[in-house]
C-alpha cells in the first residue's frame, strides 16, 4: 500500500486539473482504488465536480460585478482556472479570491478588458470587509486624552475592515452601471483617478470616495507611519491638505481603531 | 452565549427536544420562533470565522439553544499536522458558544498548502489510523475537550483497506477518546455505492461511542446502466434511510439527532416537519424500551 502522504498528493494532483484531463489521470490511480462496475474515471468525476464546482461557484459569488460585467459562463470559466492553479489554503472560505484580481489581469480571454483586474479587486476588498473581524473605532474623546506634544509620534491604525482602493477606471461608476442604478456608460478609456475607502464601520460594507490628499494620508498610516510623519509627507504633496477637516470626517465615519489601552 | 445554561437543564433540554438543524442565514429571522419544535442548532465554525452580521446572528440566536459546532475544515485526515490557525478560530467559537458536542469527519481536505474544500477518502490502514489518532488527540488537546469524528459518504474504494469502516471507527475511539457521529445516510450511501450491508454496518459500531447522529438527504447520479448516491444534502430523507434511523436508534438509544439540509436550503417548516420525523422515531423506541420490548 502506498503511503497516505503520496496518496493525497496523487489525489489532489488528479483533482487539480481540467475536466477533459480528468480521465487520463484517473487511470494513473488504478493502483490505489477499486474499479467495478462503476470505472475510476467516474468515480474520481464525482470528487473532481464537487472540489472544482464548489470552490469556483464560491469564488464566482463574491464577484457579482464581474459576473454583471462578462457573463456567467465566463466568470464561472475563469474561476475554474483560477481555482486549478491557486486552490484554496485554508479551511475557511470567507478570504478565497485573494490575487483573483492580477490572474485576470495575466488571463488571455480578457486581455481586452483591462478594466476588469480592478474591478475585482475593489469586489474582492467589499467581501474582505464583510467578513473582517470586528474591532471598536476610535472616538474622540480619546484623541482628546493624548497631550499635543505626543500626538505627532502617535501610531494611529485603520480598522480591520478598511481597504484603501486606486484605479484608472471609476469603479463607483462601474458598480453603479452594473446595479442598474445608473444607464450612463462609464468611462472605460483608463483616464480616470478613482480613490476610495472600503470600509465596514459596524454591520454594513460602505465605499467612501477620497480626494487624492486623503488617499496619501490613509496610506502613510497604512503602511506604519506616525501621525507627524504622514501629516507631513501628505502636506509636502499637497499644500491645501486640511488635516482637522479631514480628521473630523474620519472619526465620523470612524475609520481608525481605538487606541490600545495604556 | 450559553453561560446561563447549566448542563442539568441542558440535558433535560435535549432529552425533551432531542431533534437540532443546522442554522442557515436564510432562516436568521424565523429560528427564534421555532424552540417549541427544535430543540438544538448545528453551526459550521467556519462560516463564522468572521466578524460582522453573521457573527451578530450568531450571537442572538445562540442564546436561545443549545449549540454544536460541527466542522468540516479541520481535515483530521491528512498526513499533516491540524493547521493551527484554524484551531485557533475553532477554539474561539468553543469558548464563546459552549457548545454541548464539537465534532468533524474521518477525512481529509487538505494536502500539503492546498485545502481541497471537500472531504475526501482514507484507507483504513494501520498507517491512517496513526495518522488520525495522533490528528484528533492534538485537537482534543487544543480543545481541552473530547471530539466526535462523523463516518464519511464516499464515492471511491481503496484496494488495500485492512479494516472496516465500522471497526476503524470504533478503534478511534478507543485510542482517543473522542465519540462517534454516526450519519445514518451516509451509511446507506457507502452501503450502495460500495456493495455493504448498512445494518451490519450499524451493529459493528459500538453503541457506547455514538453520541449524536445525522440525517440527510442525497441524489442519485447515473453512470450509463450503473449509478452512485451522492450525498448533497439537499433533499428530504428517504424512507430506506429512516428505516435506517429507526435501526441505529435501537441500537445506540435516542440520543441528539441533526437534520442536515445545506444545498437549496428550504422553509423552516420543511426542517421542522423532518426533525418531527425523527423525534417520532425516537419517541417510538422510548415506548418500546419503556415496555421492555426488543428490536
Amino acid at each position: 500500500m502506498a503511503k497516505l502522504r503520496d496518496i493525497q498528493d496523487r489525489f489532489e494532483n488528479t483533482i487539480l486539473r481540467k475536466a477533459g484531463d480528468l480521465p487520463d489521470a484517473a487511470n494513473d490511480l488504478r493502483d490505489l482504488f477499486i474499479s467495478d462496475h462503476i470505472d475510476i474515471k467516474d468515480r474520481m468525476s464525482v470528487y473532481h465536480n464537487n472540489v472544482i464546482g464548489s470552490v469556483s461557484n464560491a469564488l464566482a459569488a463574491t464577484f457579482p460585478l464581474l459576473n454583471n460585467l462578462v457573463g456567467e459562463a465566463f466568470l464561472k470559466s475563469t474561476a475554474r482556472a483560477f481555482v486549478i492553479e491557486n486552490p484554496p489554503k485554508a479551511g475557511c472560505m470567507h478570504h478565497y479570491g485573494d490575487g483573483f484580481d492580477n490572474f485576470i489581469r495575466g488571463f488571455e480571454p480578457a486581455k481586452n478588458y483591462p478594466y476588469l483586474g480592478d474591478v475585482a479587486a475593489f469586489e474582492y476588498a467589499m467581501n474582505a470587509a464583510y467578513y473582517a473581524y470586528d474591532d471598536d473605532a476610535l472616538t474622540p474623546a480619546s484623541l482628546e486624552q493624548i497631550p499635543a506634544e505626543d500626538l505627532h509620534d502617535i501610531h494611529l491604525h485603520l480598522r480591520k475592515s478598511a481597504h484603501l482602493i486606486a484605479s484608472p477606471y471609476p469603479l463607483g461608476d462601474i458598480r453603479r452601471f452594473c446595479l442598474n442604478e445608473t444607464t450612463d456608460q462609464p468611462d472605460l478609456s483608463g483616464m480616470s483617478a478613482y480613490r476610495a475607502l472600503i470600509l465596514r464601520p459596524a454591520m454594513e460594507v460602505e465605499i467612501i470616495a477620497l480626494n487624492q490628499g486623503e488617499f496619501d494620508f490613509l496610506s502613510y498610516i497604512q503602511n506604519g507611519k506616525k501621525l507627524g510623519a504622514a501629516l507631513d509627507h501628505t502636506l509636502s504633496a499637497h499644500p491645501d491638505f486640511d488635516f482637522m477637516k479631514f480628521l473630523k470626517r474620519h472619526l465620523t465615519l470612524e475609520t481608525f481603531c481605538a487606541l490600545p489601552p495604556n | 452565549m450559553n453561560d446561563h445554561k447549566p448542563l442539568d437543564i441542558l440535558a433535560y433540554h435535549l432529552h425533551t427536544l432531542p431533534v437540532g438543524i443546522g442554522l442557515r442565514s436564510a432562516h436568521y429571522d424565523d429560528i427564534e420562533n421555532a424552540k417549541n419544535t427544535i430543540g438544538w442548532l448545528e453551526i459550521h465554525p467556519e462560516n463564522y470565522f468572521c466578524g460582522g452580521v453573521h457573527k451578530a446572528h450568531l450571537d442572538r440566536i445562540a442564546s436561545h439553544y443549545p449549540i454544536s459546532l460541527h466542522g468540516v475544515g479541520l481535515s483530521l485526515g491528512s498526513d499533516q499536522d491540524v493547521d493551527l490557525n484554524h484551531l485557533k478560530q475553532f477554539r474561539a467559537l468553543i469558548d464563546r458558544y459552549k457548545p454541548f458536542n464539537v465534532s468533524d469527519h474521518v477525512a481529509w481536505s487538505a494536502s500539503g498548502n492546498a485545502h481541497l474544500n471537500d472531504l475526501l477518502p482514507l484507507p483504513y490502514t494501520p498507517e491512517t489510523l496513526e495518522r488520525l489518532c495522533k490528528n484528533i488527540d492534538q485537537v482534543q488537546q487544543y480543545f481541552g475537550r473530547s471530539i466526535l469524528v462523523e463516518n464519511p459518504s464516499t464515492y471511491i474504494a481503496y484496494k488495500d483497506n485492512d479494516f472496516s469502516e465500522a471497526t476503524f471507527m470504533n478503534m478511534l475511539c478507543d485510542r482517543t477518546g473522542c465519540g462517534i457521529l454516526l450519519d445514518v445516510n451516509n451509511i446507506y450511501v457507502q452501503s450502495h455505492n460500495h456493495g455493504l450491508d448498512p445494518v451490519a454496518y450499524i451493529k459493528m459500531i459500538n453503541p457506547d461511542f455514538v453520541d449524536e447522529m445525522h440525517l440527510a438527504g442525497h441524489i442519485r447520479k447515473n453512470f450509463d446502466t450503473q449509478n452512485l448516491l451522492i450525498d448533497t444534502h439537499n433533499q428530504n430523507v428517504c424512507d430506506d434511510v429512516w428505516d435506517l434511523y429507526a435501526i441505529a436508534v435501537e441500537h445506540c438509544g435516542s440520543i441528539p439527532t441533526l437534520i442536515e439540509w445545506d444545498q437549496d436550503v428550504p422553509a423552516l417548516s420543511v426542517l421542522i416537519s423532518e426533525a418531527e420525523k425523527a423525534h417520532n422515531i425516537i419517541k417510538t423506541h422510548r415506548t418500546r424500551s419503556a415496555n421492555g420490548q426488543a428490536a
